[in-house]
């Protein structure tokens, strides 16, 4: 294999979570080979050939490997002491930032006591594995799951909820592993839909996307040190984002279907799933694109099809996933005055939302635009032939969340550099859910609007 | 007498005192070893999977002659370097045979099958893996 | 009769060495009694009116949620807690009374406020600014208390206390960052020596989480709960931006002065490169782009984002350019201001698509009318209103960041305030950092 400079830790800590730990990789001189004139690229392929060639032929020693147990350990015990416990916990502190377990900011010591009561969210067992997480994969037992919930500062009734996020995030189709070391800004999010969201008083209105309230602000916390904990992806080692997304601290997006207009469907059923049913998806976002403010049609008919055209980066290796809109109540009440439906809203933004085959990409696509499952017809169209930006009108996601307004509504563009789809799970209860959503009455005043 | 009657008075006032402090002491002490000045947390660190090693399959003796498969992620990087590469390989060892195969590592419907025609058609790989 | 004196002895031991014991209240669940500073803003012209007690009125009249103990609270400076279990007994209450932004806190005990108080030669009491919008006196003292609830370490206290200053700072027109329906937030730049001394990130991972972003998302977040607490705005009640934003919890970085070809932005500012210092701008939510020229930051300029900023008066857009592209264009001779004059000239807004989003206002700006006279409208009066800085590490896959900006008729939108240090800064830090890393 052969990397780009920066790129060499990346790759030898992946090795052995996927089984190779003696995959011979090559280190170019160069930080990166797109965008270097001829000559430079040149020289590096003949400084490296050598070191290509070796690594096909000579001898490589085997490396020894432990073999992976039949069963996950019980996480260990990591001990703190100090003069008090102030001092302790200050300890603990100092131990998760200098040796990466911190997302920066303040974590709740997960005791053993604070686990087990955050276990009794869930029915399913502390060793059960739900799956691996990239790009490490670390195995995220139950019990790992509420290590990193307690840190975040979630109740115990979050957990179905977060559990299910896992399930989302390492999924295939969300390419976990490219979201988590890409070199492209993306963070991702969560969003929620269904009757889970009265139940833990998450808040759908005012602020939804911002800080203040503590289900949104802990649960997605609680992702984030998922992904640096079971994870295990650092920024700068194998996490090449740059200067990273300031979503990246973790944001939780719920529904506001109290405010979505009659006549509209819920973007759970969309996904679908039964309106009874409550559901979480995540999305490898990018930017908050802000798309309406006040009056809505001529935004819809221009505005939004420029803003999308604008958002896809070399838009032919991109193409084929989603995007995702958050349509104010406000604007929302307009819209379906003016007759429209998430449906029509689809479609009119695929007719519109189309750049002109040139823009597209080079003629003929080439293997590149193949490779990402672009159409034969819309390689074959003229130069002036209009490609749409998402394969179908499906794609484009709709949820109505913020409060009344009169607001603003936001097209959320993707991950630019990869092919991570919009992943949407149920959420399973436990059949004690009842009495673990009573704890948490009394934090807030429940978000009740017309 | 009055001496010894004070040296007993002492005595027992000791004992009464030292009675009274004793539980508070193995209090303190509890409370350091408990609450006070030691935590004990979980580790949050997950554990590695490790799955099955597949180990990587002999070195050739020499490429004269060999074919060598090159695994192109479509990434830009890639597309740029992987010409460049060809022909330093090519004037190195002039009578090797390069073909390459562009293959999406995701979504894309067409992997298991190109992977497998590049492992059946070559003698060894290279992956020019771009972001 | 030496055995006797060894009695005698005993009971005096135990008088004068017994006492010292600390109380002890009771044996099954020991309590802490912990001394808490109260990190709610007073209204300086009705002193012992907290802010909270003006939402609590505005919570019920006009029937809007919130946190369910808002304005219960002993109205005084320090409170006294007993808890058995501190870090959650005092997250549960302060998050219940609106004190928190969700995530936990620290709690700010006397101790810790009084470490933090260290690395500041103000007094206590000193008053750095009223914090819009219900107008609550940040003192040096409550800002200590809010910077250690945020986690921040001591030696971060002059960052935030000059961060504070911008924002409270007329110009930068607080009151209408936090009552606007639109998503903004102060994005905090911070240049000078202060950023080697403290460690403040400006590479991999500077405007997201992670262990080398502790110093820029505590001190993001302190600024943050000083506008909860002591500026009183509330998400939900007083502040009701639609959706939020993420950067709402936290937004700062320092810029990468050592890649950036050009002068660092203090300096082009007029200050002295020894000196340090923090400027506020309003941001909106960030837009994530790609490419190693200038093309994608102009299309996006010339987008609805920009639409606020050249339609009602005066502020700033924030551009943040990947150092590779940076090094880049100063090797083919641009200076910063050609940059900024490029993005001006080339980020702009069509005059059809202005004409259609452009509600009738009284207050469109006179320089926006003579640009629509011309045809096509920049997104910023000159190009100087562009504020440019570099940040992210050197990696060859450019990365920039274009922050808009929400604008009133009401100042620059751009305030920059000199980080004061305290006389014994060199000293204090040595001896922080070689109190080591904590072991397990």
């Amino acid at each position: 294999m052969i990397d780009a400079k920066p790129f060499f830790s990346d790759s030898k800590s992946s090795v052995v979570g996927v089984g190779m730990p003696d995959l011979q990789i090559i280190a170019l001189s160069v930080a990166a080979t797109g965008g270097l004139p001829a000559q430079d690229l040149e020289r590096v392929a003949k400084e490296s050939v050598k070191e290509v060639i070796d690594a096909l032929t000579k001898a490589v020693p085997t490396v020894k490997v432990a073999a992976a147990p039949a069963k996950p350990k019980a996480a260990q015990v990591l001990s703190f002491t100090g003069k008090d416990s102030t001092e302790a916990a200050e300890n603990m502190e100092k131990f998760f930032l200098s040796n990466r377990y911190s997302d920066g900011l303040p974590a709740v010591p997960p005791t053993k006591e604070a686990v087990e009561a955050m276990l009794k969210g869930t029915t399913l067992p502390r060793d059960q594995v739900v799956g691996m997480v990239d790009p490490r994969k670390g195995i995220a037992t139950v019990e790992k799951i509420a290590i990193n919930a307690v840190m975040a500062g979630c109740r115990p009734a979050y957990m179905p909820l977060l559990i299910t996020v896992v399930q989302a995030l390492i999924d295939p189709a969300f390419d976990l592993y490219g979201v988590q070391c890409t070199g492209g800004l993306t963070a991702p999010l969560i969003f929620v839909s269904g009757p889970i969201i009265k139940d833990l008083n998450l808040n759908f209105s005012y602020s939804t996307a911002g800080p203040g309230w503590r289900a949104n602000s802990t649960i997605g916390r609680a992702m984030r040190l998922i992904l640096i904990n079971l994870g295990q992806a650092w920024p700068g080692v194998n996490d090449m984002k740059d200067v990273g997304n300031p979503a990246k601290f973790g944001i939780v997006i719920a529904e506001n279907e109290v405010q979505t207009p009659s006549g509209w469907s819920t973007l759970r059923e969309r996904e679908g799933f039964s309106k009874d049913a409550s559901i979480v998806s995540v999305y490898a976002s990018q930017s908050f694109r802000q798309i309406i403010k006040h009056s809505v049609k001529p935004y819809l008919e221009q505005e939004t099809p420029d803003q999308m055209k604008t958002a896809l980066n070399a838009i032919a290796a991109q193409w084929g996933k989603e995007m995702v809109f958050v349509f104010s109540p406000a604007n929302a009440e307009i819209l379906a005055k003016n007759g429209y439906t998430p449906a029509v809203i689809q479609r009119e933004l695929y007719e519109r939302g189309r750049v002109s085959r040139k823009e597209f990409g080079p003629r003929p696509l080439g293997a590149t635009g193949v490779a990402s499952g672009v159409p034969k017809w819309i390689d074959d169209l003229p130069d002036d032939g209009l490609v749409p930006v998402v394969p179908k009108p499906e794609d484009i996601k709709i949820l109505v969340a913020g409060g009344k307004g009169p607001g603003a509504s936001f097209m959320i563009d993707r991950w630019g550099f990869g092919q991570s789809y919009f992943v949407s799970k149920e959420i399973k209860l436990p059949p004690n859910w009842k009495d673990l959503v009573t704890e948490l009455q009394g934090w807030e005043t429940p978000i009740e609007v017309k | 007498m009055k001496r010894s009657r004070f040296t007993i008075c002492s005595i027992v006032l000791a004992i009464l005192i030292g009675l009274s402090i004793m539980p508070a002491n193995t209090v303190i002490q509890e409370a350091v070893a408990q609450g006070q000045g030691k935590l004990d947390v979980l580790d949050p660190r997950g554990e590695l999977y490790a799955p099955p090693v597949m180990s990587i399959n002999p070195r050739l003796s020499t490429l004269a002659g060999k074919k060598i498969g090159i695994l192109n992620n479509t990434k830009p990087g890639a597309d740029a370097f992987q010409p460049y590469l060809e022909k330093a390989l090519k004037e190195a060892v002039p009578t090797v045979e390069i073909r390459t195969w562009v293959i999406s590592y995701n979504g894309y419907p067409g992997k298991e099958k190109d992977l497998k025609a590049l492992a059946d058609w070559s003698d060894a790989a290279i992956g020019v893996l771009g972001d | 009769m030496g055995w006797q004196k060894f009695i005698l002895g005993i009971p005096i031991f135990i008088i004068l060495f017994g006492s010292s014991m600390p109380p002890i209240s009771a044996h099954a669940g020991f309590k802490e009694a912990l001394w808490i500073m109260n990190p709610s803003g007073e209204i300086e012209s009705t002193p012992g009116v907290f802010v909270d007690d003006l939402i609590k009125k505005v919570m019920i009249t006009q029937s809007l949620p919130g946190p369910a103990l808002a304005g219960q609270f002993p109205h005084q400076r320090i409170e006294i807690i007993p808890a058995e279990n501190p870090l959650e007994e005092i997250n549960s209450l302060f998050y219940k009374r609106g004190w928190t932004d969700g995530l936990p806190i620290i709690p700010p005990t006397m101790g810790r406020v009084k470490e933090m108080l260290k690395y500041t030669d103000r007094f206590p009491n000193e008053v750095v600014g009223i914090v819009e919008p219900m107008k609550g006196k940040a003192t040096v003292e409550k800002i200590a208390v809010n910077a250690v609830m945020a986690g921040a370490r001591p030696e971060y206290l002059p960052v935030i206390i000059a961060a504070v200053e911008a924002i409270a700072d007329p110009d930068f027109d607080l009151y209408g960052v936090q009552t606007t329906d639109e998503s903004v937030t102060p994005l905090l730049i911070i240049n000078g020596p202060v950023i080697k001394d403290l460690n403040i990130n400006y590479g991999f991972g500077a405007l997201g989480p992670g262990w080398q972003s502790q110093p820029n998302a505590t001190i993001g977040r302190a600024v943050r709960l000083v506008i909860n607490n002591i500026g009183g705005a509330w998400p939900a009640t007083i502040s009701l931006s639609g959706i939020g934003q993420a950067g709402k919890y936290t937004l700062c970085l320092a810029e990468n002065e050592e890649a950036n070809p050009w002068k660092p932005l203090h300096v082009e500012l007029g200050y002295d490169p020894k000196s340090s210092t923090v400027t506020a701008l309003r941001a909106e939510s960030a837009y994530n782009v790609f490419g190693d020229n200038l093309v994608e930051i102009v299309s996006v300029m010339g987008t609805l984002a920009s639409r606020m900023s050249a339609q009602r008066g005066t502020g700033c857009v924030t551009v943040l350019l990947g150092p590779y592209t940076a090094k880049a264009l100063a090797a083919k001779g641009w200076t910063k201001d050609d940059v900024k004059q490029y993005l001006w000239e080339h980020g702009r807004i069509p005059l059809p698509t202005w004409k259609q989003q452009t509600i009738t206002r009284p207050d469109i700006p006179t320089w926006a009318k003579e640009f629509a006279k011309k045809g096509s409208i920049p997104v910023v009066a000159k190009s100087s209103d562009i504020i440019l800085f570099v940040a992210g590490s050197g990696l060859p896959i450019s990365q920039h960041v274009y922050f808009p900006t929400w604008v009133q008729n009401v100042g620059p939108g751009r305030v920059t305030k000199e980080i004061k240090l305290p006389m014994n800064w060199k000293k204090s830090l040595g001896e922080t950092l070689s109190k080591g890393d904590g072991g397990a």
